[in-house]
């Protein structure tokens, strides 16, 4: 089956943008196929980023997000068109369950999904996913130079790669637990600095 | 962006936790369902995602000074930067340089650090006058060594100099003296 979506100017865009997913879900399940293209549309357009996101956390790997957002979404559009989406406010569950096993399936059989996206792909709608704005370098030097040694020495490990490390606990003589202290007082006080506020978490 | 307010926003440190993999298992269902719900904490941690990134290209451009881990040196090396390290025993010296094809340029400090509680990492020039100083940097009382990142675009735009360099114990009674090194730095003629 081959799904095609023809990008028309939205009827009724102001009631589309104002509806919560749910409502965009029950929609797009109410009406025959192809009938909701606006809800479907603007479902496409909120999901995507927010799956990417999902991708980014557990395949880290910009691609390979992009993949499996296209995948979910054709399969949670496909769930609620076809009725297999019982319950519009459970929406979250559905993406995420469905997150998972393609994370999964995306490990096992990365061929065939990539076949699968070759042949689906075009008859997706586009999102350009948001982008958070690049940080000012210049200003992050600055901040990193307020923070105390043993804050920065932990900013810089963690993120470097990207993952909490046992060798960060044995490097510092702490627990797991100062370890969680140390980073998060640090990355408040670097929020703080970039942005100039003073935040309550 | 739609026009919905979080009603329950996630804490900073959940989102951090998070991203870094740090959650327990059970933890990271509420959180994943929460974020594929809300365009708002999306939005904060893909902030958070900026910054690691920014802190990231830092760290592999080298300008940063920073105590830094044996393992942090073997990743980065495995992941391809070339790190030019010196190594000196405590009261050693050593001639040293950066070129152009360094990408970290590193200092290893031998020191026992047994009895040491806060340990100052500390900068002087030939003169005797202390240029800068590190406080209370991370160690580990059973290491033997510290091991620092010096910015190394600095370095490389140095002129011949001599940078004594001095880990100090502040104890209660006073300082003392751990190790002093001595870098004796030339510019490379290929930088």
């Amino acid at each position: 089956m081959v799904y095609s979506f023809v990008m028309e100017p939205r009827a009724q865009p102001a009631t589309v943008e104002r509806a919560n997913d749910a409502e965009l879900a029950r929609r797009i399940r109410a009406s025959p196929p192809g009938g909701a293209r606006d809800a479907e549309a603007e479902l496409y357009r909120r999901l995507a980023p927010r799956v990417r996101l999902y991708g980014l956390r557990h395949l880290r790997d910009e691609q390979a997000a992009a993949d499996l957002t296209q995948q979910v979404l054709l399969i949670t559009l496909e769930g609620l068109r076809s009725g297999r989406l019982r319950e519009p406010e459970k929406l979250a569950s559905f993406v995420l369950g469905t997150c998972r096993l393609v994370v999964l399936d995306l490990h096992r059989s990365a061929q065939r999904h990539r076949r699968l996206l070759e042949e689906f792909a075009h008859a997706l709608p586009a999102a350009e996913p948001p982008r958070s704005q690049p940080v000012d370098e210049e200003k992050l030097a600055e901040c990193l130079e307020r923070l105390a040694e043993r804050e920065r020495s932990v900013v810089v490990m963690t993120f470097y790669d990207e993952r909490t490390s046992e060798d960060l606990t044995s490097f510092l003589g702490v627990s797991a637990a100062n370890l969680r202290v140390i980073r998060h007082r640090a990355l408040k006080r670097l929020r703080e600095c970039m942005t100039g506020e003073r935040s309550g978490s | 962006m739609n026009e919905f307010r979080c009603a329950n926003p996630l804490a900073a440190d959940v989102l951090a936790d998070y991203w870094l993999a740090a959650l327990p298992p059970a933890g990271e269902e509420p959180v994943e369902e929460h974020l594929l719900g809300c365009d708002e904490c999306g939005s904060r941690l893909r902030q958070l995602i900026a910054l690691g990134e920014g802190i990231r290209k830092l760290a592999r451009s080298g300008n940063l000074r920073v105590i830094l881990s044996e393992s942090f040196l073997n990743c980065a090396a495995s992941e391809g930067l070339r790190v030019r390290q010196y190594s000196l025993p405590a009261g050693g010296s050593v001639d040293c340089t950066v070129t152009s094809e360094d990408n970290l340029l590193i200092g290893r400090l031998a020191v026992n650090l047994a009895s040491a509680r806060r340990v100052d990492l500390c900068f002087w020039d030939a003169a005797g006058t202390e240029l800068q100083r590190l406080r209370d940097v991370p160690i580990n009382p059973a290491g033997r060594e510290v091991i620092f990142s010096e910015p190394i675009e600095f370095m490389r735009a140095a002129p011949a100099t001599v940078v004594v360099v001095k880990l100090v114990s502040v104890e209660e009674t006073g300082e003392r003296v751990l190790g002093q090194y001595r870098f004796n730095h030339t510019p490379s003629p290929a930088s």
